[in-house]
């Protein structure tokens, strides 16, 4: 189908995404790129921007803080992806079955994730009130003293990965529709091949929705580098900056201290990092992905 | 006998793990809803259910700022960001599922890269550019952007479902002599119908929880929105999580609303059977 | 991977074009905004557009906007749009809008930021502006407010509102304990005293606390005073000898000390926290005394605590310190029309304004002839009125290097309540990063 009318009528398809591209993206992007490399004071206007060369590269290198925010967010990555991943599959699958009620059930599960995140931070503060919070409620239950979670540098970060876990509810839509994706056949084929669940859920399942993980895991790393509002409203950081995620570091650098070409610098730096990220799990996707005959190769 | 007893043994594992989930997830909820109903000085103390009722709460939350009026910023916004998103993704999604033009993979991979942008660092840069262009303190730079594509997961979320659809129905239409307009409006917009659900579901929740875009464009409080308007509350009364959470649940309300109604296009709409490739 | 690098070299330079174009165009449609608003300026009769914001007052009812209207109606000549903001975005806002250069012509500062938006250049002088107006003194003020608002010599802020730290306590759990209410003689080991016999326990567990020994810098800064030392020298250069002197660990080591122990009399940052903040726990009589500022009269009084307020105890030697948090209205430096910000300024700060805030019973007035007026009244202000009188700067007041200081300050505190650090320990190293950064 590629002849220069049809490839025309291709570009003024995506134009509208390609002039927004442009507009909203590229040129702001261009912008923070060139303040990556100066100094300015952000309140004291555009005309006081002053060429620094590497310099604000040079000392983020040497900055305690910055490896600090690294090691917690690659921390919160680390962990809460394939945590999260793993809980959205689980409680896709249940939610696949065929039965009554199984639509209150999905509003039920999905109901967290139209919160506000604000909201659901000041929720959140309240439940992990080490004293009158309804969770060390609860352990207390089974005998167990739960901890001051948000405000101990032992599990503060802990505590965000569990509330995390809460609002899963977008990825387990994502897996739902790609479960629902499974042609039956496929699992009546197998059974006759006397292939039991869990069988069935690794030689079916997992290889029809690896295109649906692959999707979630990525945006999951995403999520996870962008990680701010709940960080932001509480804990901001602390205690000990023990949740001192990059973006909360990246945000007060350029709105309280007001070093925005430092606040650049590290944009582009985060940027960098999810890029190769990215890029990795791509790469190596071809090894476990399968495409349901995809021939589109240009 | 054996089979069908197994079966429901099965079935109701499922159900029990599944009614531990809800209640695990309810529980906060319910929670937030019954703070929203305590009096100040019942916030910090044991029980689950109110001792009295404070439902005028809710009427004082209403009351205290301009909930209508900020409820009909809200929708002026709303209403075109919608449009403007549904279809100018589908636009888009369509250019880049049906047709084959140099430097498309190229160019899907930029719109793949652009999801991955830290927002704090644009957002100087594009006030600047608004405010070049005079739209600060207009609804303009909260609705205009959406017209431009509506956003990268949006068109990639539509453009899995339309390589769905079976290409013999548009390149039929084509050899009847429809243009590529009208096999877009009058073919792929209605076959797609549960992604650009999916996308208004999305495009919604976005709108009506954004705090900081109206924060920053808006400066006559008579333009807020209602994200924006019921911040005010932790201004107002100094944190009292009563009348904060009463703003909550009636914030989240139409929210989980629209969701309960629109569900099952929802769920069909998300399919990433052919995902992104490397 | 050679195409690749071509296609972002196209987008990369297709965009700056665009750039180009769109700064072109926008640059016409700025000049035609100027163009009119120099008719504005440049003709008397033509009416000069104004804008002023605060955080909070988003209220239909709210004085400011009140405040806003009577100004209009007395100056046919300016008109003036008051904006407030939601306190949580009120800095980002203000830093967009400043860097964006649409910032409002006139501004709320809060007395911990006022040193850093002058550093930084943004906040007009106000001086040339009282010489040449005769009509408008600035000695209707409280001198310490004029004091605060005044940097390097010369006067930035003119003050709003006010609220002065002082000793706030709880009459029913000192009736209960049988104790006298604190009198202007305390020293603050009298205070420490009382605390213990207020404090209460059930097992190990302290159910009632004597005083709340917070984190919170202020304070600690009047502490530290009292005990003749603080966290940085005057000019706020230098941390060594200061932070880390002999004198700050042995009065720190006594702070932390209320905080932690068997014998502990104040909740830690923690518990208060999971209560609720300082003010709910003594609402609910969890809490017999705290040194805080007056705002908390605004919770206090939706209760049925009955509380009192005395003068911030005394050092060992009968020296008395504190420190006024307050909020000042700044002109904007690149503001179009300065003189009329200035006019807006005098009002928003002036008698009536003063008297309209004070009515509504919120805030104290900032002018020494109704704060007399106050004094001779209220009982309860008194005290807080009196504390005004021993008001001095803490460093953030006096220094650009300010958020250094506190930065390490507050990371050494959290440590040494935490238990990761001795006292000395942690000022040592805190003390040292200091100097070493502002070498930087």
């Amino acid at each position: 189908m590629r002849n220069s009318r049809s490839e025309r009528a291709g570009y003024l398809f995506i134009l509208p995404w390609f002039l927004g591209l442009l507009i909203f993206t590229l040129g702001p992007m261009l912008f923070s790129l060139v303040l990556s490399f100066s100094k300015w004071d952000i309140i004291t206007g555009i005309g006081s921007i002053e060429f620094v060369g590497l310099d604000n590269f040079k000392a983020i290198f040497h900055d305690e803080l910055f490896y600090q925010s690294l090691k917690v967010t690659f921390i919160f990555a680390l962990v809460s992806v394939p945590l999260y991943q793993i809980a959205s599959i689980l409680i896709a699958l249940l939610l696949n079955m065929r039965t009554r009620g199984m639509k209150l059930f999905r509003l039920i599960y999905f109901m967290p994730s139209v919160i506000p995140a604000v909201a659901v931070s000041m929720m959140w503060i309240m439940i992990f009130n080490p004293e009158y919070g309804i969770l060390n409620r609860a352990l207390g239950w089974f005998g167990i003293e739960g901890p001051a979670w948000l405000q101990d540098p032992s599990y503060a970060l802990g505590a965000l990965i569990v509330m995390g876990m809460w609002g899963v509810g977008n990825t387990i839509i994502i897996y739902l529709s790609g479960l629902q994706g499974v042609p039956e056949e496929l699992y009546e084929a197998a059974q006759l091949d006397g292939a039991g669940p869990l069988r069935r859920f690794t030689s079916v399942t997992v290889p029809m929705i690896s295109p649906t993980i692959f999707f979630n895991l990525i945006m999951g790393i995403i999520g996870g580098f962008q990680y701010f509002t709940q960080a932001f409203v509480m804990t901001n950081g602390g205690p000990l900056n023990s949740t001192l995620f990059y973006n909360l570091y990246l945000y007060n650098k350029a709105f309280v201290s007001f070093e925005m070409g430092y606040a650049s610098a590290l944009s582009w730096i985060l940027f960098a990092i999810i890029l190769i990220f990215t890029l990795i799990v791509i790469r190596s996707s071809s090894m476990w992905v399968y495409y349901n005959g995809d021939d589109e190769r240009d | 006998m054996l089979m069908s007893h197994k079966w429901s043994l099965g079935r109701m594992l499922t159900f029990l793990l599944l009614i531990v989930g809800a209640a695990i997830v309810l529980v906060p909820l319910l929670w937030t809803v019954s703070t929203s109903l305590k009096s100040p000085a019942e916030v910090f103390q044991d029980s689950f259910i109110p001792k009295v009722w404070h439902w005028e709460n809710y009427k004082n939350a209403v009351t205290a700022v301009p909930f209508f009026l900020f409820l009909k910023n809200t929708l002026i916004i709303l209403i075109p960001v919608m449009i403007g998103t549904v279809f100018s993704s589908a636009l888009c999604a369509y250019g880049f599922a049906r047709f084959s033009f140099k430097g498309k993979r190229f160019l899907f991979l930029v719109l793949l890269a652009t999801m991955m942008l830290p927002g704090q660092v644009t957002m100087i840069p594009m006030f600047i550019m608004f405010k070049e262009a005079g739209w600060v303190d207009t609804f303009l730079p909260l609705i205009i952007p959406s017209f431009f594509g509506g956003g990268a997961f949006n068109i990639f979320l539509i453009r899995q479902f339309m390589r769905g659809i079976p290409k013999d129905l548009d390149e039929a239409a084509f050899m009847d002599g429809a243009s590529r307009w009208s096999i877009f409006t009058r073919i792929m917009l209605p076959l797609s119908k549960p992604p650009l659900i999916a996308v208004a579901i999305f495009t919604f929740m976005g709108v009506w929880n954004d705090f900081q875009g109206p924060l920053i464009y808006l400066n006559t409080n008579t333009k807020y929105t209602l994200a924006l308007g019921l911040s005010m509350f932790k201004g107002l009364y100094n944190v009292e999580w009563n009348m904060l959470m009463a703003a909550t649940v009636l914030i989240m309300l139409p929210a989980i609303i629209v969701f309960f109604f629109l569900q099952k296009y929802f769920i069909e709409g998300i399919s990433l059977s052919s995902a992104m490739k490397g | 991977m050679k195409k690749w690098s071509a296609g972002l070299a196209f987008i990369l330079m297709f965009s700056m074009v665009l750039s180009a174009c769109s700064s072109g165009s926008s640059g016409s449609t700025k000049d035609a905004g100027a163009s009119t608003e120099d008719k504005g300026s440049g003709s008397k009769d033509k009416v000069v557009e104004l804008k002023f914001t605060t955080w909070g007052e988003l209220t239909a009812d709210s004085v400011e906007k009140k405040l806003a209207d009577q100004f209009n109606e007395s100056h046919p000549n300016i008109k003036v749009t008051f904006e407030p903001v939601p306190g949580d975005g009120y800095a980002t806002k203000l830093t967009t809008s400043l860097a964006a250069g649409q910032a409002p012509d006139v501004f709320l500062i809060g007395e911990g930021d006022y040193f850093k938006y002058v550093d930084k250049g943004v906040v007009e002088p106000l001086d040339d502006y009282l010489k040449a107006d005769t009509s408008f003194k600035t000695d209707i003020f409280q001198p310490d407010l004029i004091n605060m608002g005044k940097i390097n010599d010369k006067l930035y802020y003119l003050p709003k509102d006010f609220n002065p730290l002082a000793l706030w306590y709880n009459k029913r759990m000192f009736d209960e304990a049988k104790i006298p209410y604190p009198n202007d003689q305390w020293t603050w080991d009298d205070m420490i005293t009382a605390a213990k016999k207020l404090t209460k326990k059930d097992g190990s567990k302290v159910k009632e606390f004597g005083f709340n020994a917070t984190k919170w810098e202020y304070p600690i800064y009047i502490y530290l005073w009292l005990n003749g030392t603080d966290i940085g020298n005057e000019d706020g250069t230098k941390a060594e000898g200061f932070m880390n002197s002999d004198k700050t660990v042995a009065a720190l080591e006594k702070y932390v000390a209320l905080t932690k122990g068997a014998d502990r009399v104040s909740p830690t940052p923690q518990d208060t926290e999971t209560l609720g903040g300082d003010s709910s726990m003594f609402m609910t009589d969890k809490l017999a005394m705290m040194i805080t500022g007056r705002w908390v009269k605004g919770d206090l009084d939706k209760s049925d605590v009955q509380y009192g307020s005395a003068l911030i105890p005394t050092g060992a030697g009968g020296e008395r310190a504190s420190i006024i948090a307050a909020a000042g209205w700044a002109m904007n430096a690149n503001g179009k029309h300065k003189q009329e910000a200035f006019e807006l300024m005098k009002w928003l700060s002036g008698t009536e304004a003063q008297k309209a805030r004070s009515e509504k019973g919120q805030v104290l007035p900032a002018t020494v002839a109704e704060l007399d007026q106050v004094k001779s009244t209220e009982v309860v202000d008194k005290p807080v009125i009196e504390m005004m009188n021993y008001a001095k700067k803490p460093i953030s007041m006096r220094s650009a290097n300010a958020p250094i200081f506190t930065e390490e300050f507050n990371k050494a505190m959290e440590k040494i309540l935490l238990d990761k650090s001795t006292v000395k320990d942690a000022l040592d190293e805190a003390a040292k990063n200091v100097d070493s950064k502002i070498q930087k």
